[in-house]
């Protein structure tokens, strides 16, 4: 039975989230009517014009259609870096929030602060070092330089989503509903997956917008660097790494262009992220005509294993 | 008529964790001690005391929430050990205090009294589980409108019915409610309390209602338990015990208990309370010597220090008191 | 969860100042005008120091280990050979003492050394300095490209006297004179170390922060002092800085901060023209752009598939696009400023023949359309690699570009586990006006070879290395280039033009040395 919340009323900083997400998946979709992105339609680098919008790089390409590439490119190494981290971190810090203080809590609590001792950016290019930025090969299978860009941001953001979900875990475990639920005899990896993630999926998307932003950010500076996806495929990153020998010429657009698009897709993940975390745990509001006992902070009712001694009833 | 359910010396210790590096003794709360009742089919045992007294711990060593320290938990004569099956996990269901706090938030009720069905294998389908959660929500006094709300759009009556809905849908055997009232408005309070009369009147249920509401105890009970720091001082039929009780200590609760009288206006005084002040329970830590009331107690005097009275039976109540009344 | 909200709100407000500061910052460094940088100019020369800008670091100060064009750019006023290159870039006696004398085989090699020559560290420079050296080249340990033109060749090398040096080879080696004139000798007790630079030139290496600048002063006990009338150095010191940001360096040469600077980029060559207080130069040298094929393995092993790439390379897109224009189209491995040079040979137009390159791909055996290009890091090349990769697309050829930095991209050239293999190299540093490292890999029985098997060609290459004839050497390496050209073995896009761009107030650079890749900075003074 899916559950059904109402969705989160934005806020003025929530809108421009949303139009700012809604702006970099436009140049993201639009941009690749423009043709192919690797194809040399120019002589040199030109001004935007109706024919380009973008402009042209310095190889004469089509930077409209350059940039939506890199906008989906990272796009696409973004979400899966999440999705990896969410899929690991998520289903971890259930297990350490489920018996907060138990052996696999301490266990994991200590792995995630390990990987957390380096700053997330400098553990990334240590991985990113690590691997290499040629092409692996496993067997039949190629694994290419972004997914393993995805691979080591996803993995930089284990600890945070195994925290989060540790935390609304341990908090969930401890409301009337668990106990009661222990009591109909419900079994208790359905308690934890079916009704207890239920509440921790919210703080979790909420983060996962936030990490976000800060995704795009890292691939963006990763491929600046020259750590990230090879060419002549484009990321926003190393589309405003090449550009930057370009502006002593006067040939403007080509950082500043896909470099708004860059912020576009950080800022908006950023507010949208503030909105979606901001509401979690809100229960939905009454329907109209409802009348409703003022709300009471649910206290416990059952006592912990380890009561205060003045409640032991 | 025989017991369906049977309590015998239910005790119930919690070892407190000692503070880090300090050699001292282990500190140990008795939270339940020697605790021994029956219910039969049908009937209704309200257990009342203050708090402090170990109600709701055993309340939750009968769900099958908590583990005895010793004493057993008998029904129809099978005893039902500490670790118990999903089968016998729904043969005697708790029904807590808050009601709100008992459901998802996020989930619907249909979702909510669906999931015991289908965790137990009770009814084939989802059709047949629909009707079976339609026909218990009929039968507390709701429509099934509302089923597709989430908890935090109904009201606290009506979820304190749907929490005695799913209970009620595993087939216990054994209904156990803690404060069934406590959080309701008093219209509310008596709607529910129609609701329990009809279940004694209807099925034939063993319950037991922990409440520290006199009043609500008299109208529900047939028989009744006083528990004072974890022990059953007074136990008895309900129109003894919860009308005139042997123990000092319900005498004491009675007392304390405000009579409502139209003729009287103006300011309660200490004297309207009676039997003097009623003083605080003493900790489960480190609880009295001999008789736990003593040191409260109008009656009391040497014997009650030192030894802990037995329970005897006097008339048709059991007392543990060296002076009953 | 916290942390993470704060770290995404910090970003938000340093995103918001980043925005600003780049596109203001940029703007305002644009704008920043040359009037101030000729006052600024004439104030720093007061010290005498020239101040030159690179593009990257050198990782290793060892110039016998690394033909990299930064190390022995720094290396110039610090290392000298047993020969050097005159006007009319002839081979004549530096640190030897007079010609070789050669035995009657042309096996035997005496070199007589000059005399009275010091170290930087005052020691004097002796055989047990040379020996050191040519030992140090034959060490396999070492990592130095050296050895591909040594071994093989030399047999024993072994010290006679305090100044007489006899090299014994196994084959006659002609080359090993063009080999002496561009072999830096370093002190014996200097020849492994790569954090510092011992030499007997005319000036030494005094500090250096590495990765960022390296500051020469000059040797007055040059050569024991002995300066003919007026060919004293001009300059007190010299300090070489390293920026990698081509920008920067660009930027940094109109406002004066250095007088000269290696690799403007192509973009900013109408900024630099159009300031009169800079020139550009542009000069035909030995740049290579390297270029193999495996052909051992498909799909270069099929000659069809080979030449169908060669034909459908836009070589014009490069040479506009990413040089614009400077320089010139490629057709063998040799360049215009290259001994071998064939400027009647075109087997290859400028433009992509894709119509026969489609019909040799019908016809060609193997099944594979797609093959992966490995190239180091630097920008020039990277472009030169995506501007083939379109053009490859238009014949349906779907080829991946693979970075590797300097080592690895050695390594995976030394281990043949490549498809196609290409990188920009100087070659001048190790060939002066030739490129005789470019062909080895053509040879069969060559460590780095490629998978060609030609006996003629085997025949040429030896012929190059063997004879003392120059006229002889020319002919073999012309009807080499020729035939690896029209075999579609080595078939370079390009051969750019060395670019540099100078201050007015700096002597202008040697054309004649800039075509062996040297800057030649102890000659030049300021004006």
């Amino acid at each position: 039975m899916r559950a059904r919340t109402r969705p989160p009323h934005p806020g003025v900083a929530g809108w421009i989230g949303v139009v700012c997400v809604l702006l970099y998946l436009l140049v993201a979709t639009v941009g690749r009517l423009q043709g192919d992105p690797a194809a040399l339609v120019a002589p040199g680098p030109e001004a935007p014009s109706l024919g380009h919008p973008f402009g042209t790089d310095h190889l004469g390409r089509d930077l409209l259609a350059r940039t939506a590439e890199g906008a989906w490119t990272s796009l696409l190494i973004c979400l899966s870096s999440i999705g990896f981290a969410i899929v690991v971190g998520v289903p971890l810090g259930v297990l350490a929030g489920r018996r907060h203080g138990g052996r696999l809590d301490g266990l994991l609590m200590r792995a995630v602060e390990t990987l957390q001792a380096l700053p997330q950016f400098v553990f990334v290019m240590f991985l990113i070092g690590l691997m290499g930025t040629a092409d692996m090969h496993f067997g039949p299978l190629t694994v290419g330089n972004g997914a393993r860009v995805a691979f080591a941001i996803g993995l930089g953001f284990v600890p945070y989503f195994a925290r989060v979900a540790r935390a609304a875990t341990v908090v969930e475990m401890q409301e009337d509903y668990v106990a009661n639920l222990r009591g109909l005899g419900v079994p208790e990896r359905e308690i934890l997956f079916r009704e207890v993630l239920v509440n921790v999926w919210p703080p979790v998307l909420g983060q996962a917008c936030l990490a976000m932003a800060i995704a795009v950010f890292a691939e963006g500076g990763l491929s600046f660097l020259g750590l990230g996806v090879a060419p002549p495929h484009a990321t926003l990153g190393n589309l405003i790494a090449d550009a930057g020998g370009q502006i002593i010429g006067g040939d403007w657009w080509y950082a500043t262009l896909p470099g708004t698009v860059l912020v576009l897709g950080i800022l908006g993940f950023n507010l949208l992220g503030d909105t979606v975390g901001g509401r979690s745990g809100r229960r939905a509001r009454p329907a109209p005509g409802v009348r409703r006992v003022p709300g009471r902070r649910p206290s416990p009712s059952v006592p912990t294993p380890t009561p205060n001694p003045k409640e032991t009833q | 008529m025989s017991a369906l359910l049977d309590v015998r010396g239910l005790t119930r210790r919690f070892t407190l964790p000692r503070p880090f590096g300090r050699r001292t003794a282990p500190r140990v709360v008795h939270a339940v001690e020697d605790v021994s009742f029956e219910v039969a089919a049908g009937e209704v045992l309200a257990v009342v005391g203050e708090s402090g007294c170990g109600k709701t711990t055993v309340a939750r060593v009968l769900a099958g929430l908590d583990t005895a320290t010793s004493g057993t938990v008998a029904l129809a004569g099978r005893e039902l050990t500490g670790g118990r099956t999903p089968a016998d996990q729904r043969l005697i269901q708790l029904v807590t205090q808050n009601p709100r706090a008992a459901f998802n938030r996020r989930r619907t009720l249909r979702h909510a009294l669906d999931q015991p069905l289908r965790v137990h294998g009770l009814g084939a389908g989802r059709a047949e589980r629909d009707a079976l959660v339609a026909e218990m929500v009929e039968r507390v006094g709701l429509s099934t409108e509302h089923l597709d709300r989430l908890p935090g759009e109904l009201s606290g009556g009506e979820l304190a019915r749907l929490v005695l809905a799913r209970a009620l849908l595993v087939r216990p055997r054994v209904l156990v409610l803690d404060e069934p009232t406590a959080s309701l408005d008093a219209s509310v309070k008596a709607t529910v309390v129609d609701l329990l009369l009809r279940l004694r009147a209807e099925s034939d249920l063993a319950i037991v209602v922990i409440t520290h509401e006199i009043d609500i105890a008299r109208r529900l009970a047939d028989r009744a338990a006083v528990m004072y720091l974890g022990r059953v001082v007074e136990l008895g039929p309900a129109a003894s015990v919860l009308a005139r009780p042997r123990h000092p200590y319900p005498r004491l609760l009675l007392a304390s208990v405000p009579v409502p009288d139209p003729e009287r206006i103006g300011p309660a005084s200490a004297a309207d309370f009676g039997a003097g002040a009623i003083g605080e329970v003493p900790s489960a830590l480190d609880p009295p010597s001999g008789c736990a009331f003593h040191p409260r107690c109008a009656l009391a005097t040497e014997v009650c220090a030192e030894r802990r009275p037995a329970r005897e039976v006097l008339d048709d109540v059991e007392v543990a008191c060296h002076h009953p009344g | 969860m916290t942390p993470v909200r704060r770290v995404g709100l910090n970003r938000r407000g340093f995103l918001g100042l980043a925005a600003l500061a780049a596109a203001g910052g940029t703007g305002v460094l644009t704008a920043c005008s040359g009037s101030s940088g000729d006052k600024r100019v004439a104030d720093r020369h007061k010290d005498g120091i020239l101040r030159i800008g690179v593009a990257s670091a050198p990782s290793s100060l060892n110039p016998l280990d690394s033909g990299s064009e930064i190390t022995r750019w720094i290396a110039e006023p610090i290392m000298e050979s047993l020969y050097r290159y005159d006007a009319g870039l002839a081979s004549v006696p530096l640190l030897a003492d007079g010609e070789p004398l050669i035995s009657e085989d042309g096996l035997a090699w005496t070199i007589r050394l000059r005399q009275g020559v010091l170290w930087h560290n005052g020691t004097p420079f002796t055989a047990d300095d040379v020996v050191a050296t040519l030992a140090h080249m034959l060490d396999l340990s070492a990592g130095s490209e050296w050895i591909t033109y040594m071994l093989g060749y030399l047999s024993r090398f072994e010290k006679v006297d305090e100044h007489t040096v006899r090299i014994v080879l196994g084959k006659p080696y002609g080359l090993l004179r063009s080999h002496l004139t561009n072999l830096p000798i370093t002190h014996r007790d200097f020849v492994a170390r790569k954090d510092t630079m011992m030499g007997t030139g005319p000036y030494r290496l005094d500090t250096f922060v590495a990765g960022q600048s390296f500051t020469l002063s000059r040797f007055d006990r040059y050569h024991g002092g002995q300066y003919p009338a007026g060919s004293a150095p001009a300059f007190a010191g010299m300090q070489y800085t390293v920026f990698t940001d081509a920008n920067t360096r660009v930027l940094s040469l109109r406002q004066g901060k250095v007088d000269l600077i290696t690799a403007p980029s192509f973009a900013t060559f109408d900024t630099i023209r159009k300031d009169r207080s800079l020139a550009l130069v542009l000069t035909e040298a030995p740049l290579d752009v390297l270029s193999y094929v495996m052909m051992r393995k498909e799909p270069f092993s099929d000659p069809d598939f080979r030449k169908a790439v060669a034909l459908s390379m836009d070589r014009q897109g490069v040479l506009q696009r990413v040089y614009g224009g400077e320089g010139t189209i490629g057709q063998g491995p040799i360049g215009p400023a290259e001994l071998g040079w064939d400027a009647g040979l075109t087997p290859f137009a400028p433009a992509p023949d894709l119509a026969r390159a489609r019909e040799l791909l019908a016809r060609a055996k193997t099944g594979k359309r797609s093959f992966t290009v490995t190239i180091g890091t630097n920008q020039g090349i990277r472009d030169v690699a995506q501007v083939l990769v379109a053009g490859w697309k238009q014949v349906g050829l779907d080829v991946t570009i693979e970075q590797l930095a300097g080592g690895p991209w050695s390594n995976k050239w030394l281990s043949r586990d490549y498809d196609m293999l290409m990188n920009t190299f100087s070659s001048g540093f190790t060939s002066g006006p030739a490129n005789y490292l470019t062909l080895a890999p053509a040879g069969s029985t060559n460590v780095l070879s490629c998978g060609y098997a030609n006996p003629e060609v085997d025949r040429l290459i030896d012929t190059v290395w063997q004879t003392s004839n120059d006229a002889e050497r020319a002919a073999a390496l012309s009807r080499v280039n020729r035939l690896l050209a029209e075999d579609a073995v080595i078939t370079p896009p390009v051969h750019p033009k060395l670019a540099l761009a100078q201050r007015a107030e700096l002597s202008p650079l040697d054309p004649t040395m800039l075509r062996i890749s040297r800057l030649d900075p102890q000659h030049l003074r300021f004006v």
